[in-house]
């Protein structure tokens, strides 16, 4: 059965390719692919350049001290990962496309085979990510014990990684059954886990306590000792385990330490076949218990942003709309697990060095809202754009769409800013570096926080503004296409919105840094936000005159001209 | 109250639609009928104001669709035969989005007998990914019936409902033409269009080859043969245009 299914994946795999091979005879694709193979082929001279004469980029003596470091570092990052997917994962585990569902579902294949075959494309998928990561970081061209540690123990571990995390769905399936979940069984690994991770925590938090302050200025030495000892050590050891093939520095290293990661897989893949049969068995039952009583297993509808009254500017409805986009991501399970590791490490950096770790923190989080969020924050005409033919029979002008898809970002990467910046402003007193006053630091996050709306809404004018010039070239919806030729066109579309920015900022930045200085020398640091309330009134007027051409340019496209993602 | 005028439509150099004429008058039910890639969807689309179209001219309720489209859509219906939803947006939310944007105030007094109308009672809080597709398709005509529009524009809108949900559709149709609407339906059901349309036209490589009554469409023969068949009238129009494409 596994022949026929990796079969199946061989067919897909050529059939894409050809598909590939074909839409190069488009100027786009072309070009995109040319540009690809310059990036790939910058990439490969990069390395080779920083490479001394007949040896390779990367040698293991060169990072062999600090792999003890990185062991207990990325071992406590997994299992803080591993309990963060216990506490949140929800959704099924198996993803089938509707083509397996209708095909394979149907067939008369056994479960277990199935499984497999998830399992192995997985796998595959992991693989070919780890070749991707082993090229862009230089993995590749490194010394051969560097390649083979970092591409065969990385992919051993990655795939008891996602072993567990499967294991992890399913026994939370089960959970779920109002059937199954009254069986100790069902209670046994998240039990186990739970007892496991409170002693690893409990001992982690009292002998980190008991370190006197500012143990962590010059090393983390006092880390490694008490994560890799105790029942710490104990505890986190298969975590440890699964970061010890990736940094091995000999053969020796890689072998010895792929064997207990090897039975970590086997434990596991067992584990998994078990997990389903049992919550398969549950889901079954769940849904003969819902036929009887119609109980119903759903997702959560969480509530809406704010009562949408039905008369009032369009605009609001597709913000109303977008935030609700918004609340599907942004939830309060979804904040907690970023916010708690972040919140964690925060603290465990002012115990140690004091404010300015937060401060930093704070700023960095400030300056990727401000210049990468509109690039990452998708939810607006860049996301709609696939439901163009809905969107165009509603009853409001391309202008108004547009400015109500931007809305949303906007409102939330400035929301994330100013919460940034006001804790950067907080925390900021700490820092002696550069030792301003009260009013200096206040008037400098004032400007910050003035020009931060502008330039998110300026960057998502650019953004959108290049989905509906090019729409061909800029892929929409949650879809990504890949390949060389993708990767070319991402690009040019990079240069191109970067240019844009920038040439649209020019003006403004004229402006604000004229008026900027004028008020400096004339009132000192309090003339500083008034450069920048100038600076974005300029950019802002330059993105409102963008949103009105945009607009009528919106009304104009036609859904065929959108990208498919082929 | 729907002027189609010489509406061509190219695709690259491909003509979808050639010179096609009609009008809707209220209270009509125009069935618009082809074989596959006649052109329907590609109409009905410029209609409802999705495509431009490359030629000619489209008057929905006296609006131009390109020129004042805000009016045109706002008077306006179109039921695609994909159900096109927000996969996040619960049937009440979309209900309220449209409301919104079609500044329906009384929304909140019409959904409530919509949603039974149209046996969507109680899938409020639904998201589109719990409902079967039959579901979805009468949330897309829920919507598209919230604010009364005196267009309306159904492509293929009986696909994946049941029996019951058909015999409600085409109550619904009925119903909102004897109410004033000017409806045009899309469909490959001849049986459903022949029950529930005054008029048909039939389209074919993207050009009109018959316009009016079924009574009217049928040959002399078929008339003398009793009742006019609508199934008849489509094979030998379709037929006799391929007849007169030929070189």
């Amino acid at each position: 059965m596994i022949g026929t299914f990796v079969r199946l994946a061989a067919w897909s795999m050529k059939n894409r390719a050809a598909v590939r091979l074909r839409r190069l005879r488009q100027p786009r694709y072309l070009a995109g692919l040319i540009l690809g193979i310059g990036y790939v082929c910058w990439t490969i001279l990069g390395h080779r350049a920083r490479a001394p004469v007949g040896g390779a980029s990367l040698r293991p003596d060169q990072f062999a001290p600090w792999a003890p470091h990185l062991v207990v570092l990325l071992g406590l990052a997994l299992w803080v990962i591993t309990m963060l997917a216990w506490i949140f994962t929800s959704g099924s585990t198996w993803r089938f496309t509707g083509a397996e569902v209708q095909f394979l579902y149907t067939a008369p294949v056994p479960r277990r085979s199935l499984v497999q075959y998830k399992l192995l494309r997985v796998q595959v998928g992991a693989l070919f990510g780890l070749l991707v990561a082993a090229f862009f970081s230089g993995a590749l061209f490194a010394a051969s014990t560097v390649r083979w540690s970092f591409l065969l123990g990385g992919w051993l571990s990655l795939a008891t990684l996602s072993l567990h995390m499967t294991g992890i769905r399913l026994a939370k399936t089960r959970l779920r059954s109002p059937v199954s979940r009254r069986t100790w069984q069902a209670w046994l690994p998240v039990a186990t886990m739970g007892l496991v991770s409170a002693a690893v925590a409990f001992d982690l938090a009292v002998r980190l306590v008991a370190l006197p302050p500012g143990s962590f200025t010059r090393t983390l030495e006092p880390l490694v000792r008490i994560a890799s000892s105790g029942v710490a050590g104990i505890g986190l050891w298969p975590f440890m385990a699964l970061v010890r093939p990736v940094v091995a520095a000999t053969w020796t290293e890689l072998a010895t330490n792929m064997v207990p990661v090897g039975l970590l897989a086997i434990v596991n893949y067992a584990w998994v076949l078990r997990a389903d049969s049992t919550a398969a068995d549950a889901t079954l039952a769940g849904e003969q218990r819902q036929a009887r009583t119609g109980f119903r297993l759903r997702p959560a509808v969480r509530p809406q942003p704010f009562r949408l009254s039905p008369v009032g500017r369009p605009e609001v409805a597709i913000l109303w709309k977008n935030l609700i986009l918004l609340g599907r991501y942004v939830s309060v399970a979804t904040m907690l697990r970023w916010l708690l590791p972040a919140a964690m490490l925060a603290l465990a950096g002012a115990h140690a060095i004091g404010g300015m770790v937060i401060t930093i923190a704070a700023l960095i989080v400030a300056v990727y809202a401000v210049l990468l969020g509109p690039m990452l924050m998708r939810i607006d005409a860049r996301q709609d754009l696939q439901r163009l033919s809905l969107l165009k029979t509603w009853p409001i002008r391309g202008s108004s769409l547009l400015a109500g898809e931007l809305s949303a970002a906007a409102l939330a990467l400035t929301l994330v800013a100013w919460i940034a910046l006001a804790v950067a402003f907080a925390g900021s007193k700490g820092i002696r570096i550069v030792s301003l006053s009260l009013a200096a630091r206040a008037s400098v996050a004032l400007a910050l926080a003035i020009a931060a709306p502008a330039l998110v809404l300026g960057q998502l004018v650019i953004q959108n503004g290049a989905v509906i010039l090019f729409p061909g070239w800029i892929p929409t919806g949650d879809a990504r296409p890949r390949g060389l030729e993708a990767m070319g066109q991402s690009v040019i579309v990079l240069a191109g919105t970067l240019f844009a920015f920038t040439l649209g900022l020019l003006p403004a930045a004229i402006a604000g840094i004229g008026l900027g200085v004028v008020g400096f020398a004339v009132v000192g640091f309090p003339g500083v936000p008034l450069g920048a309330l100038v600076a974005s009134a300029v950019l802002t007027a330059e993105s409102a005159a963008a949103v009105l051409v945009l607009g009528r340019l919106l009304e104009r496209t036609e859904p065929s001209q959108v990208e498919s993602n082929p | 109250m729907i002027a189609v005028d010489v509406l061509t439509k190219l695709y690259g150099s491909l003509p979808a639609v050639s010179g096609l004429s009609f009008t809707v008058g209220a209270g009509e039910v125009v069935g618009l009928l082809g074989r596959n890639g006649a052109g329907k969807t590609t109409t009905l689309q410029c209609m409802a104001g999705i495509m431009a179209p490359t030629s000619g001219t489209i008057r929905i309720a006296g609006h131009d669709i390109v020129g004042d489209g805000v009016a045109a859509k706002r008077c306006m219906a179109f039921m695609p035969d994909e159900p096109q939803l927000f996969e996040y947006l619960t049937v009440r939310e979309h209900l309220a989005l449209v409301a919104r944007l079609y500044e329906v105030a009384d929304a909140s007094t019409r959904v409530p007998p919509l949603l039974e109308e149209l046996e969507l009672s109680g899938k409020e809080t639904a998201l589109p990914g719990e409902l079967s597709r039959g579901m979805k398709q009468k949330l897309v005509i829920a919507c598209g019936l919230l604010h009364q529009p005196s267009v309306l524009l159904f492509d293929e809108p009986l696909t994946g409902l049941d029996p019951l949900g058909i015999n409600r559709m085409k109550r619904t149709i009925v119903d909102r033409a004897a109410a004033g609407a000017a409806v045009v339906v899309s469909s490959h059901l001849l049986h459903l269009v022949e029950e529930i349309c005054s008029r048909v036209v039939i389209i074919d490589r993207g050009v009109k080859v018959a316009d009016g009554r079924v009574a009217d469409l049928a040959s002399p023969g078929e008339l003398a043969a009793g009742t006019p068949d609508l199934e008849q009238i489509f094979l030998r129009t379709t037929a006799a245009a391929a007849v007169e494409r030929q070189p």
